[in-house]
């Protein structure tokens, strides 16, 4: 069930009122409800993979109450590595095996062994890389002793499946989300409001901004060979705010939603093209992955507590695991690996950004400086998109060759003019300017729609004229699902 | 009424703003909009078919088959047509209306090979269909559930009237509007295309439209699907199928590519067609044409004539024949 399609706009509001009118009195009926809106949700797509999140949430569930139950190290360790080696097996078996197989086949007949080895037609689950990683956290936080483990296997549950966050996140710890299904829900009317105005502002990131840079960019990346430089750049630049209003878009209706139900969801997306630096892109992008990845893999690893050398090493190996997380495909490999590589000139500088100091802080305009950091910490990013788009490394490169070549100052008109593509770019540059426009405006707020202040009936204006947007400009037919979905 | 559900009522009174002006701004679209005026014609058109019983003979398919209009068929024929269609809604008409008791016995179908190219994969009319997707409960057609349906039945819901408003306030802005017009105007006077175009323009334009037209011929699946479905729909019934190409200036025509008109060909000769018709080259008299794919009232009446010659039915009613351009009838 997408976000944007009117079998939800059916589904939110009953689930609403069975929740708050129905449920309301009994808070383990209220868990019991969002259990079963978030199977409905879930299986929407297909019920026979909500056994295999029963599956991970069941060994995760009993994992945690046995490593909380006893104080042998061993057997503690041995129930944390049953349950992070079936989540990454069911993970690794449904998103990665054939990946392996081919890439093994391949690097055998490099070097003259031909292998004969067949892939399975395996079909990813939806959010399988989200849940899993969601679940996991659990585990690694009991055995780390930050978190107690739930009796209750409802809650449980209901903090593993709860629907608006499932399939593309933001991937929540369970220090946060879990114990807000131990407390009984009372309506917050500022919370709720709050969670509106965050959704209307996500459905205008994902179907006005990104489902019309869609339409472009699958064109201009499809036809990459046949493309000028100036319109793989014009592809690039395209992809680049489709991925972000794809992405964050999901996660302001998501944390939106959630707030509807009293339930607050951890900050996902930051306005992260408003950085000065990648490593401040980093703090803003994608929030609940990054920290998840600190957590688990960078400060076991020693994080910054180890020699530059270390730290370099440790930041590679984050960066480019992070990548693999999002697709089996070199492309996502060397997209990590490239931030990765990115990082380390910050990793080798003393002081750091703090995430929360905004840009141009009291200022309406940034300084030149400001300006300078901003555009290339921007082309960085673009540049690392194109590895994420690509089909292969191989399209990647030739894409990054065609761009640095004289026909970047060719018109684009004329590689774009035989698919009709002229309205669609120029829709498209209008909505992103739009876009970048309120995130000036608003950065340092949670979501471009949080307005405080003011006269109400600016305000109003202003929500009028973002229905009306959303309503008349959104990009119509064609697949309008979300990209990470597919992750 | 709890304090909980007191607060749930305020968020919902202050939503209910957002209603006050969408639903008489909906309702006034509807009841407005030429677009949802070109609806109402559409499914007249469908319900038309129940106003008249007997009807022994349908014609199905786009704009090329509805120049063979109602007005000059008899009261066993009736064409069902409507410009801009795809096989889909050509399926999804006929599903409902021979699902309903009827006495039809012949279908005349299109085979034009442009019903089959990569413009009519998806139609502009699909929305025209939503009530019928309802009716007849065939939610796969569109691949759109049941919600997703009924939502689209809302103007401002309705994918395709945003696709159309859209267009109109591009050209709005761009001041293309007064251009539209004038296009859609010389695509409907049915003198205009011999009169005032010169043979150059006409030239231009069949080329361009034949072009556009040709594009990808029989490479969407779901098309010959919905072709084959068609076609089993009617064995099914015990209708005989005659597939019909209608006339068109011979450069559109000849925009299409050999080896696909060859591979084209060669796809309707194995459909099993009670017969096939080809009337590409009834005319090339720009006065029987009202532009460069389809003939005009005087061009009708002539297919009409030759239908009715090659197959032995009656089909016109004394109407088609009574007017005084007598002479065109027998031109080419």
């Amino acid at each position: 069930m997408l976000f944007n399609s009117f079998v939800f706009a059916v589904f939110l509001p009953l689930v609403f009122f069975l929740y708050w009118f129905v449920t309301h009195k009994n808070l383990r009926l209220q868990n019991f409800m969002l259990l079963v809106a978030s199977c409905t949700f879930y299986g929407w797509w297909d019920w026979k993979f909500l056994g295999l999140v029963f599956v991970s949430a069941f060994i995760d569930y009993f994992a945690g109450i046995g490593i909380q139950d006893t104080e042998d190290p061993r057997r503690r360790k041995l129930l944390l590595v049953l349950s992070m080696s079936s989540n990454l097996g069911i993970l690794g078996f449904f998103k990665y095996f054939n990946f392996f197989v081919d890439s093994f086949v391949q690097a055998f007949a490099g070097v003259g062994i031909p292998l004969e080895a067949s892939t399975l037609n395996i079909i990813l689950p939806v959010g399988i890389s989200f849940y899993t990683f969601q679940s996991m956290s659990y585990t690694i936080d009991i055995y780390k002793r930050e978190l107690e483990p739930t009796r209750n296997p409802i809650d449980f549950a209901a903090f593993v499946m709860f629907f608006p966050q499932l399939v593309a996140g933001p991937i929540e710890r369970a220090a946060n989300l879990l114990p807000q299904f131990y407390v009984h829900k009372k309506f917050d009317l500022a919370l709720a409001q709050d969670g509106i105005r965050q959704v209307f502002w996500g459905l205008f990131k994902k179907i006005v901004i990104a489902d019309t840079c869609a339409h472009a960019v699958n064109t201009i990346f499809d036809h990459s060979e046949t493309m000028s430089g100036s319109a793989l750049l014009l592809g690039a630049l395209l992809f680049t705010f489709q991925i972000y209003g794809d992405f964050s878009g999901y996660s302001d209706i998501a944390i939106g939603i959630a707030r509807l139900f009293g339930f607050e969801l951890m900050q996902n997306f930051n306005m992260p093209y408003l950085s000065r630096d990648i490593g401040e892109f980093w703090r803003r992008w994608h929030i609940s992955l990054s920290t998840w990845f600190r957590d688990y893999v960078y400060i076991p690893l020693g994080g910054s507590r180890v020699s530059k050398w270390k730290q370099i090493r440790n930041v590679m190996i984050v960066f480019t695991v992070s990548g693999f997380w999002h697709g089996a495909n070199w492309t996502f490999i060397f997209w990590g690996f490239l931030n990765g590589l990115y990082q380390i000139p910050i990793v080798l500088r003393k002081n750091r950004r703090p995430a929360t100091k905004v840009v141009a802080e009291g200022r309406l305009f940034p300084t030149p400086r400001e300006v300078f950091q901003l555009a290339t910490t921007f082309a960085a990013t673009v540049l690392a998109w194109i590895f994420f788009r690509a089909e292969s490394i191989g399209q990647a490169f030739s894409i990054i060759g065609e761009i640095f070549s004289p026909s970047l100052l060719s018109n684009p008109a004329a590689s774009l003019g035989g698919f009709d593509l002229r309205d669609t770019v120029a829709y498209s540059f209008i909505a992103i300017a739009v876009l970048m426009t309120i995130e000036w405006l608003q950065r340092g707020k949670k979501h471009g729609l949080e307005l405080s202040g003011g006269l109400p009936v600016m305000r109003w204006a202003a929500y009028f004229a973002m229905v009306a947007v959303i309503i008349l400009f959104r990009r119509t037919g064609g697949n309008l699902d979300f990209i990470y979905f597919q992750f | 009424m709890d304090q909980n559900q007191k607060d749930i009522m305020r968020l919902l009174g202050k939503l209910s703003i957002f209603l006050l002006p969408f639903i008489p701004l909906n309702f006034y679209l509807y009841y407005s909009s030429p677009f949802f005026q070109k609806q109402q014609l559409y499914h007249e058109r469908i319900e038309g078919f129940f106003a008249k019983p007997g009807v022994k003979t349908l014609l199905i398919g786009d704009s090329h088959p509805e120049v063979v209009a109602n007005k000059f068929l008899n009261d066993e024929t009736y064409n069902l047509s409507f410009g801009g269609d795809a096989l889909k809604e050509s399926y999804l008409k006929l599903k409902y209306v021979l699902d309903r008791p009827n006495t039809v016995q012949y279908l005349f179908l299109t085979a034009d090979a442009h019903m089959l190219g990569a413009k009519r994969v998806h139609s502009a009319n699909n929305s025209f269909m939503n009530l019928y997707v309802v009716k007849t409960g065939l939610y796969d057609v569109y691949k759109r559930p049941a919600p997703s349906v009924i939502g689209d039945m809302v103007p401002l819901f309705n994918d395709s009237y945003i696709e159309y408003l859209n267009t109109r306030i591009k050209d709005a802005a761009t001041g293309n509007l007064g251009k539209r017009q004038l296009y859609e105007e010389l695509r409907q006077d049915h003198q205009k295309w011999s009169r005032d175009i010169p043979e150059a323009d006409r030239i231009k334009y069949a080329i361009a439209t034949g072009r556009g037209d040709y594009r990808n011929v029989l490479e969407n699946e779901e098309q010959v699907t919905y072709y084959k479905q068609i076609l089993d729909l009617c064995k099914e019934k015990g209708i005989k199928v005659i597939g019909v190409q209608y006339p068109a200036m011979q450069e559109y025509i000849a925009q299409c590519p050999p080896e696909t008109r060859a591979k084209y060909d060669a796809f309707l000769q194995a459909q099993g067609f009670y017969a096939l018709l080809d009337y590409r080259d009834l005319t090339q008299d720009p006065k029987l044409y009202k532009n460069e794919d389809h003939v005009n009232d005087e061009g009708a009446k002539l297919l009409l004539q030759r239908m009715e010659q090659d197959l032995g039915m009656q089909l016109a009613n004394s109407s088609a024949y009574s007017s005084n351009s007598h002479t065109s009838l027998t031109s080419n």
